[in-house]
């Protein structure tokens, strides 16, 4: 098995960034940068204060992309984000001013915040990815990442995203307390947002879209794993509490990232263990309960549907 | 998917046939052709989910209860209760299917199958017994599923499952009945018996007679042996136990015993098969004379006298050879040991002694002559007001005129040995209650006994017992009532189970081995079983190897590798975990290699290729000769 391109400088990004400077976050980082490798984007779903915003800028800048950021609220509109054409006077022509979506990392803060028009012109371009101003169209640079937040408890005066919506996110996690060892050092250390800012490019542009490239073409999916996800998808859609299972999008999602995590392990082939260590992400965000089993934890659910299944082994 | 109902059913029939076919040769026309259709109408309506009502069975069942009944009579006893077995099996089979309902077809089954040995026992009834215990033990335990709920269904790996463990059960307990039935411990008494625990036995047998030390003897009830004999008539009813042959003092005791020639007894030869209950004496009494005793250590002397080797502080047996005589052929003895005479003697006795002495020149004439006196002097026989004091004897003979079989031995015998005629005294016991359902003689502590031998010149020792010529004693004889019951239940207890020992365990098996080489197949099946077994052995071993053996390459490896690694790593292996996950987790460098190998074959969906297997096979070969 001949090593897969670029698999030790990605390998090592994470290792540097979740030793040095995010601490107990290394389950999260591992996810974004699945999601960057497979070209999907990312909800993070957490109460505010967990270090959302430091692990978007330190990701960014350990892998040498540009960041951009919005903050959503109410009244964002999706010129806000997308950018707008401002007249220039000495010119005599309209100018496209490029909005922060035209970054490789995009962080949405709050983006239940943001009123649905606004969403979905976001989605639109997370989607499609470019941007059609004015009849115009922008493509959007390589690699794009969304790193969308999302506060859970917060209720009023906020859009919480249709579930239809959410499936155009191919993970959705929390990041969690830190352990309490590392939360100590933190609180010892204090904030290091200044410090993020410093953290040099461990890898180059082009090493990062050789990687998106081999995981796109050379990680191999065989039938035992298709079929493996394809039990997962139907168990999910004749389960009794659930309305809606995977969708097809659904499927595709999971085997993506499925690929994402052979790649970090060095495999140039999905094992079984790979897609029930992504359905967790990738999943639960995805499936509708009925109305009168709402309350009802989705992992819980899922645990219970893999259990069912056994892994094919042979 | 397995219905228990269906199952247990199913079990059913074929514990009732098990039941049916031993005894279908000798069945009643009627009740043969009516098993096979009860149990083909049960099928049907199992079918259809349907069973006949109490109101339609009960009074079927009467009915042919009513018929059957009509052919009774006490000589054809078994092929009614036979017949009527069977048809009420198969009158059970269509009733409704509760548990009530199927324990009785159970029960009947199994009373058929008993009821088939009294025709004919063969090798075949220990293979219907033994499938049919099987059998039952599986239906008891699917029937506590079923009383659970009748219509429960269990998954096919399930059904397995409680499958194999029932069937564990009577497997697993054949080899503790083994275990069982050599070392179980035996209780000593029955266990009945709680409820009268023995009292402390007194002594009425003792090996020293020493009349006038008590002026009266408790009547002890306290059994003191059993002996399975036949009858014996009521005048021969002695107990030969010890023999006192000298004086210590006034007490009569046991020497030992002088070189005398050896005796020979002749008369009517009865076996007993003596049960002695536990004493502090070693003496082993048996008919008077006792000849031998065997199935018990014992220490015989030439006087007819018996001591076992160890104390009979436990239950044991022992069989003696007895020979119903009066007289004890001795061409010649040590007369001076036999005429020794105690230390004090009152003048009233020695001067009687002398009267005799002169009476006769024979034994036999002066033996007459103290018969004579005896009678004369109208003694009683008694238990209490005894003559005690510095002179019993004297006082027993001429003034109170009472006393026990010790004081008429006693005198007795010294008024011989006064005369010139040897004697000795001979302890035990006179009589027995002869309990005729048991078929054994009851012998008590208060039938204890003392009479008297005297040699007569040329011919022998001859019994002679004085107490006889006491004013009449009667003792009846003949056990009555519960009490006879109670005895026997518990003597059975001793017989059967407490000196149950391993001799004759060990006969036991010997026995049943010499008879299985004995039991004989019907021809037919012999030759046919054996023949079929042949062809079916290796099939069915093939079809099992076939079916437990991985079908692919890939699995078969992986399958040891998964094995070697739970025998490394105990209770790590759940088998709900990625091969990759697994090998991360547990830093086995061998199953890193196998999985790499593996993984890139059968994740890329393309068949080991010849080197990989090889290299696998030789990971798994260094994986299990590498000892961690």
């Amino acid at each position: 098995m001949q090593r897969l391109a670029k698999v030790d400088e990605m390998n090592a990004v994470l290792e540097e960034l979740s030793s040095q400077h995010l601490k107990g976050k290394v389950r999260a980082l591992r996810l974004s940068l699945m999601a960057l490798l497979t070209g999907g984007h990312i909800l993070l779903e957490d109460i505010p204060g967990l270090g959302k915003t430091t692990m978007a800028l330190a990701f960014a800048s350990a892998l040498g992309l540009s960041f951009g950021r919005v903050q959503c609220t109410s009244d964002l509109l999706p010129s806000d984000i997308t950018g707008l054409s401002v007249f220039d006077r000495t010119e005599g022509r309209f100018n496209f001013i490029r909005g922060p979506i035209f970054n490789n990392i995009v962080l949405i803060d709050e983006i239940n915040r943001a009123m649905p028009k606004t969403q979905s012109a976001l989605l639109e371009a997370m989607e499609e990815r470019r941007v059609t101003v004015e009849g115009v169209t922008y493509q959007l640079p390589e690699p794009f990442l969304v790193l969308a937040t999302q506060n859970p408890v917060e209720q009023v005066g906020t859009y919480p995203l249709p579930e239809s919506q959410m499936d155009r996110f191919l993970i959705r996690t929390g990041i969690g307390y830190p352990p309490e060892e590392i939360e100590k050092g933190i609180l010892r250390q204090g904030s290091i947002r200044d410090e993020i800012l410093q953290i040099p490019a461990l890898v180059r542009i082009d090493d990062l879209v050789t990687a998106i490239r081999t995981v796109k073409s050379e990680v191999y999916v065989g039938e035992k794993v298709t079929d493996y996800v394809y039990a997962i998808i139907k168990a999910t859609r004749n389960h009794p509490l659930i309305q809606a299972g995977l969708s097809t999008r659904g499927g595709i999602g999971m085997v993506d990232a499925a690929k994402a995590a052979a790649y970090l392990h060095g495999r140039d082939f999905v094992a079984p263990e790979d897609v029930r260590d992504v359905v967790h992400a990738v999943c639960p965000h995805r499936l509708i309960f009925r109305p009168e089993h709402e309350g009802v934890d989705k992992e819980h659910v899922l645990n219970a549907i893999l259990k069912e299944i056994p892994l094919p082994l042979t | 998917m397995v219905k228990i109902d269906l199952l247990l059913s199913g079990l059913t029939a074929c514990v009732a046939l098990i039941g049916y076919l031993p005894l279908q040769a000798y069945l009643d026309p009627f009740a043969r052709f009516f098993f096979p259709a009860a149990l083909a109408l049960a099928a049907f309506l199992q079918v259809r989910g349907r069973a006949l009502p109490p109101r339609v069975l009960t009074p079927a069942s009467i009915l042919l209860f009513a018929y059957l009944a009509s052919g009774f009579s006490l000589s054809r006893l078994v092929p009614v209760t036979a017949d009527l077995l069977v048809v009420f099996l198969g009158v059970r089979l269509l009733g409704e299917r509760t548990g009530r309902n199927y324990l009785q077809a159970f029960a009947l089954a199994l009373f058929c199958l008993s009821a088939s040995s009294l025709y004919e026992i063969s090798a075949l009834f220990l293979a219907y017994l033994f499938s049919l215990l099987l059998l039952l033990a599986v239906a008891l335990v699917l029937l506590t599923f079923h009383a659970d709920d009748p219509a429960s269904v269990l998954s096919r790996k399930e059904a397995k499952r409680v499958l194999g463990v029932a069937a564990l059960i009577p497997v697993a307990s054949l080899p503790l009945l083994l275990l069982f039935f050599f070392f179980l411990p035996r209780t000593q008494f029955p266990i009945w018996n709680f409820m009268n625990p023995p009292v402390g036995k007194k002594t009425g047998f003792s090996d020293t007679v020493q009349p006038g030390t008590a002026p009266a003897v408790a009547e002890v009830k306290g059994v003191v042996l059993r002996a399975v004999t036949p009858r014996v008539p009521e005048q021969r009813l002695y107990w030969r136990a010890v023999v006192l042959n000298a004086f210590k003092g006034e007490a009569w005791v046991r020497e030992p015993v002088p070189q005398d020639a050896p005796a020979r007894v002749r008369g009517e030869v009865v076996l007993q098969e003596i049960y002695p209950e536990r004493s502090d004496n070693p003496y082993l009494p048996a008919l008077n004379v006792t000849r031998s005793i065997t199935g018990l250590r014992n220490e015989p002397a030439s006087d007819g006298v018996f001591q076992a080797r160890r104390p009979l502080d436990q239950k044991v047996r022992y069989l003696a050879d007895s020979a119903l005589a009066d007289t004890v052929t001795v061409p010649r003895i040590d007369r001076e040991f036999y005429l020794r005479l105690p230390a004090h003697i009152s003048e009233r006795i020695r001067s009687q002694g002398r009267d005799v002495a002169q009476s006769g020149r024979s034994a036999v004439d002066k033996m007459r002559t103290l018969e004579a006196f005896f009678r004369g002097q109208r003694i009683t026989y008694a238990n209490t007001g005894l003559p005690v004091g510095g002179d019993p004897l004297d006082s027993f003979l001429f003034e109170k005129k009472r006393g026990n079989c010790e004081y008429f031995a006693s005198c007795y015998a010294i008024l011989l040995r006064l005369a010139g005629v040897p004697s000795r005294l001979v302890g035990g016991y006179r009589g027995g209650t002869y309990n005729a359902m048991g078929g054994y003689y009851l012998v008590t502590e208060d039938m204890a006994h003392v009479w008297v031998e005297a040699y007569l010149d040329g011919v022998g020792w001859r019994t002679v017992d004085p107490s006889a010529w006491a004013l009449g004693t009667v003792r009846s004889t003949q056990a009555r009532g519960v009490a006879m019951y109670l005895d026997m239940v518990g003597f059975y207890w001793d017989k059967a189970v407490v000196t149950y020992d391993l001799d004759k365990q060990m006969a036991l098996v010997r026995n049943a081995g010499s008879k299985a080489r004995n039991l004989r197949l019907p021809p037919w099946l012999g030759r046919g079983m054996l023949l079929a077994l042949a062809a079916l052995a290796p099939l069915l071993l093939w079809v099992f190897w076939r079916r437990r053996r991985p079908p692919t390459v890939e699995a078969r490896l992986l399958r040891r590798m998964l094995r070697l690694l739970a025998k490394r790593y105990p209770g790590e292996i759940s088998g709900n975990e990625g091969l990759f996950e697994l090998s991360a987790r547990l830093h086995d460098r061998h199953l890193a290699r196998f999985v790499a190998v593996y993984g890139s074959a059968v994740y890329r969906d393309r068949p080991l290729s010849r080197a990989e297997a090889a290299e696998l096979e030789e990971i798994v070969r260094e994986a299990s000769q590498d000892r961690p």
